[in-house]
């Protein structure tokens, strides 16, 4: 029988290349995102179906409309995401709120959502936390903030459904291309590469790493894990002076 | 000296002083920026409310409100002080190791860690947390509260204190010989 499994945030970036990923697995995906020119596209090109909607918006309900349009659910990926590029001192109200609901309540919201359907088939749920979340970043304060708290829902969510058969875990995404930095709007300027520290891999995490990753986790073979943040950082997080190892980016 | 204390009104707040903390981001905001503090209390402990898969996103987000988004905005406040200032949080003990018995603290918890680690490498700002088991006396978390308020320690920050006694050291099961 075919998978079918729901990507949040799942028209561009590492999303875009999870729902490829899951899509080449066999999988059926629900793509969920803001832009409608980008979900359809992404929905497609994988023979998928596109969910349109703000995670933002309380009212918006991805999970519904994935169980209803496919029939089920074996997995939920909760990726959709915002960033702040500021230090505590510069980080305005308006933008905390935002990363808040977006990146910590609208996860729980669909979560929550999910766990019937999931419970149904003993299917998982994957939430995308950030390397930041694991060992925090002075200039995306509030964005680690929320990070952080994401892993903490996992791990609890872990615990307390794993008795309905249902895992949870979380991939913790370090610098990566295309990801946020260059695709996400919340950003006051689009990223670039440039600026990235090595890390010790000396090779900038691609989306594809991070979708590799989703899809164990989402798969048979991640069948006994639950409770996990799983970092894709080509080793930035390894060590605090990793990034001095590795001379150059991008290889 | 000054010492502001702000967040959840509760027995460990009036040990650290004897009125009731400021409650409302307007208003600790503005004391800060009419007090200028150089000491800042900010107690973040809700009551337990079980797990978070149980919880309607409404209440956790009312939850985050008062406390992670509280802090943070007190924080910032004082940040920008740009004078010197010490900034003590006292939050629950799941703040490392969740319990998802009392999930959502457990994730507001994490959150008031985060916030120490970032807020640690700011120029102005020492900032450390307290995390405080319930059955801790509240003389005892105020004592440590002011450990880090003092300055005696000034190279302490970015860390997150455990105070419960060691019951978080280990895994609870294992305390009890349950584990494997």
């Amino acid at each position: 029988m075919t998978r079918r499994a729901l990507v949040t945030g799942g028209s561009s970036g590492i999303g875009a290349a999870i729902c490829r990923r899951l899509a080449a697995d066999g999988w059926t995906v629900a793509v969920a995102g803001r832009s409608r020119e980008r979900a359809e596209a992404i929905a497609e090109e994988i023979n998928g179906v596109a969910v349109i909607g703000d995670a933002a918006d309380a009212a918006h309900d991805p999970v519904a409309v994935a169980v209803a349009e496919l029939g089920g659910l074996e997995c939920a990926i909760l990726n959709a995401g915002v960033i702040a590029d500021a230090d505590l001192p510069h980080t305005e109200a308006d933008d905390w709120l935002h990363m808040l609901e977006v990146n910590v309540l609208a996860v729980h919201r669909h979560a929550r959502a999910a766990q019937t359907a999931l419970a149904a088939t003993r299917g998982s749920l994957l939430m995308t936390s950030s390397d930041a979340g694991v060992w925090g970043e002075t200039s995306i304060a509030g964005y680690s903030i929320t990070k952080r708290m994401v892993l903490a829902l996992m791990r609890c969510l872990a615990a307390e459904w794993g008795p309905q058969g249902i895992r949870v875990n979380a991939i913790c995404p370090g610098d990566t291309a295309p990801g946020m930095v260059t695709t996400t709007s919340g950003r006051r300027e689009p990223g670039t590469t440039e600026s990235w520290l090595p890390p010790p891999l000396g090779a900038t995490v691609r989306a594809q790493d991070v979708a590799g990753a989703a899809a164990f986790l989402a798969g048979d073979d991640a069948a006994r894990i639950t409770g996990v943040g799983l970092l894709i950082d080509a080793g930035m997080r390894a060590s605090s002076t990793g990034w001095q190892t590795a001379p150059e980016v991008g290889r | 000296m000054t010492l502001l204390t702000v967040g959840t009104d509760c027995v460990i707040a009036r040990a650290l002083v004897d009125v009731a903390p400021l409650d409302q981001v307007a208003a600790a905001t503005a004391a800060i920026g009419t007090h200028r503090p150089d000491q800042i209390a900010i107690v973040a402990l809700p009551a337990p409310a079980g797990p978070i898969g149980a919880m309607p996103t409404e209440a956790f987000a009312e939850l985050a409100d008062t406390t992670v988004s509280f802090a943070l905005l007190v924080a910032k406040a004082a940040a920008q002080l740009e004078q010197p200032v010490r900034i003590a949080i006292i939050c629950p003990a799941d703040a490392i190791h969740p319990d998802h018995l009392d999930g959502a603290r457990s994730v507001i918890g994490a959150g008031l860690t985060m916030l120490v680690e970032v807020a640690a490498a700011l120029p102005t700002v020492t900032i450390n947390a307290i995390a405080v088991a319930s059955d801790v006396p509240a003389g005892e978390v105020a004592a440590m509260t002011q450990v880090i308020l003092s300055g005696q320690t000034p190279s302490l920050n970015g860390t997150t204190i455990r105070l419960d006694g060691g019951h978080d050291a280990v895994l609870a099961a294992e305390t009890r010989g349950e584990g494997d």
